[in-house]
């Protein structure tokens, strides 16, 4: 994906987020973010549906002695 | 609907075909001509295996003369719903994305259905990835309810609920991620079980979400629920969260009785939303149960929407992570109704997802003083009848929670079976939850239920053969509501950094879920301990 990103679409994420950033707060966050979306992207996202994650539930112990 | 074995139970059945008094080539062959006769207007197969059943009910058959009984789903024709693998039988999901899906190996469950005997008599509608609502723009048509075929199914083990009301086949096999097998079963009269989260493999069964799909059984009574459950039940190494728990009779736990057991009564789940019949209807169960000798008393767990947040910000977000390749490569092989439900996943930051796992956590933990107190609770199973096919309105699923999903969240066994009817003629039904791996006291209570009651005793009355009644859904939304500035540049941030490609339809449609799916995602920021863990925990890959 295209790790070019506008500030604005930056604030979009950062109000959704319920975060209020000062503005030095907010450049540290837009030099970050090409870093950060380059890790996202590095997810494949073709793996086959049956693919389970490693983290699974299951019921604390005392709820599974019941 | 009135020869014998059209409305034989699974039950009655085996002790037949024990005795060797009921052939199951004769049983099946019957099912066969209920199947040519009754199908076309109820649309509850996908895919019919007629020949196959044949010869499985053959061989069964020998078996059996020959001295070889394998115990009561023997000979005993049931379904599949269309998300559990069958090795060189097309399992589709209902979707186009699968549409040519020949599994090389059946699902853990389908082994062990075969393993115990029971003769597949085919593949049965599903919503979409069991998600969805009824959908008329898939490659094949929605379920229609045996109670009145105009009449939505519940969903989304659909086509399970309408083929064992019309006796299609005796049993079935569905999947609950947030009420598939309850709410279908609510509307359709039948008996349905949500089982405990780990204790029926998901192994070979298309994912919805990891976290809350359990597979379960589907059945006209609660007795023929729990034999089904007998032949699933246990421990799976192939399926990643699957429970080692040792697996009781549940049959043997039917004793019809139930004196002396707490029921928590979450009437809050009821009172605001039920229509009047269902509400009556509840009172007169209650009534029942507290004749059988059962101490009912009111309680109150959280509201459902509590639960409901959880569960949809932990559940779709599993789904839009299954299925985001074809999201973005090729949306338009989706139906819209699923759609509606996958896109505004793309809202939910990681952050929230950790939210909603840390507040189920809590939510387990305070389910220990309710299952200390009482035995089990008793709501709703719906909260109205079956509504009209052309009354489903998309998009809806994100406005208001409903009476099933808190027990996906609490994660035990949740039963809903038959409690009355409307004056419409419509199924109206009870649920009861119970702690989690005691399947055996919910089948318990519901058996006991049924005993006391007579609503086994009557069935659809559909006509062989007879032409199905033309429905028009309703139209798909396609105009996008005002979302204010701040809003509209959150959902454009967010579907442009998804990689979505939507067209105006969709877009609208992800534009009207956006404000339900952002103050989802507010309402599980609330403060919580530092030391909170979320629900689910890592756990290594263990060898197959």
């Amino acid at each position: 994906m295209d790790d070019k990103v506008s500030r604005s679409e930056i604030a979009a994420l950062v109000k959704w987020a319920g975060m209020e950033l000062s503005e030095a707060q907010f450049d540290q966050l837009c030099e970050a973010y090409p870093h950060a979306q380059r890790m996202i992207d590095s997810v494949p996202r073709d793996q086959p549906r049956w693919d389970e994650l490693a983290n699974v539930f299951e019921f604390p112990p005392e709820d599974a002695e019941q | 609907m009135t020869t014998e074995l059209e409305c034989i139970t699974i039950a009655q059945a085996a002790r037949l075909i024990e005795a060797k008094e009921l052939s199951p080539v004769e049983l099946t062959e019957a099912k066969v001509a209920l199947i040519e006769g009754l199908d076309g207007q109820l649309n509850s197969f996908v895919t019919v295996t007629a020949d196959l059943a044949m010869e499985k009910a053959k061989a069964a058959e020998a078996e059996i003369a020959a001295g070889t009984y394998r115990g009561p789903l023997h000979g005993i024709p049931f379904g599949l719903k269309d998300i559990y693998n069958t090795a060189g039988i097309l399992t589709t999901a209902q979707s186009k994305i699968l549409i040519d899906h020949i599994p090389e190996r059946d699902a853990t469950t389908t082994a062990m259905m075969h393993a115990a005997g029971g003769v597949l008599m085919g593949k049965l509608t599903t919503h979409e990835f069991a998600h969805g609502g009824p959908s008329f723009d898939l490659p094949w048509p929605p379920a229609r309810n045996p109670w009145n075929p105009e009449h939505f199914t519940g969903g989304s083990s659909s086509g399970s609920a309408a083929a064992v009301a019309a006796g299609l086949v005796v049993g079935a096999l569905g999947s609950d991620t947030g009420g598939s097998v309850r709410i279908p079963a609510a509307l359709t009269g039948i008996a349905g079980l949500k089982t405990t989260n780990g204790l029926v493999s998901r192994h070979g069964v298309v994912p919805n979400s990891f976290t809350f799909d359990t597979c379960g059984p589907m059945a006209w009574t609660v007795e023929d629920c729990a034999i089904l459950l007998q032949a699933i039940a246990g421990y799976d190494a192939s399926d990643a969260s699957s429970a080692d728990h040792p697996v009781p009779d549940y049959r043997a736990a039917l004793t019809g009785d139930v004196r002396g057991l707490r029921l928590g009564v979450l009437r809050h789940f009821w009172t605001d939303n039920a229509d009047a019949e269902t509400a009556a209807a509840m009172e007169a169960a209650l009534e029942v149960l507290a004749g059988l000798g059962a101490i009912v008393e009111e309680t109150q767990i959280r509201p459902p929407q509590d639960y409901y947040d959880v569960k949809i910000v932990i559940a779709e977000s599993e789904l839009y992570a299954t299925h985001e390749k074809e999201l973005r490569a090729r949306p338009g092989d989706f139906g819209a109704d699923f759609l509606s439900r996958a896109f505004p996943a793309c809202l939910f930051r990681a952050v929230d997802y950790i939210q909603a796992q840390r507040k189920q956590r809590r939510i387990l933990s305070e389910m220990r003083s309710v299952y200390a107190k009482y035995d089990a609770l008793v709501t709703v199973g719906a909260a109205a009848p079956a509504m009209r096919l052309d009354a489903h309105k998309m998009g809806e699923s994100w406005e208001k929670p409903n009476v099933t999903t808190p027990f996906n969240v609490t994660g035990g066994p949740a039963l809903v079976l038959c409690n009355g009817y409307s004056n419409a003629g419509l199924p109206l039904s009870v649920q009861i939850v119970g702690r989690p791996f005691d399947e055996a006291t919910v089948l318990r209570i519901g058996d006991a239920y049924e005993r006391a009651t007579e609503w086994r005793a009557r069935r659809p009355k559909l006509t062989e053969g007879a032409p199905q009644v033309p429905v028009t859904p309703a139209e798909v939304p396609t105009v996008a509501p005002d979302l204010d500035a701040e809003t509209a540049d959150i959902v454009e941030a967010r579907v442009a950094r998804a990689g979505l490609t939507l067209d105006d339809g969709q877009h609208a449609r992800l534009y009207a879920a956006t404000p339900h799916a952002l103050a989802m995602g507010r309402r599980l920021r609330g403060p919580r301990p530092w030391e909170e863990a979320p629900a689910n925990v890592f756990r290594f890959p263990r060898r197959v």
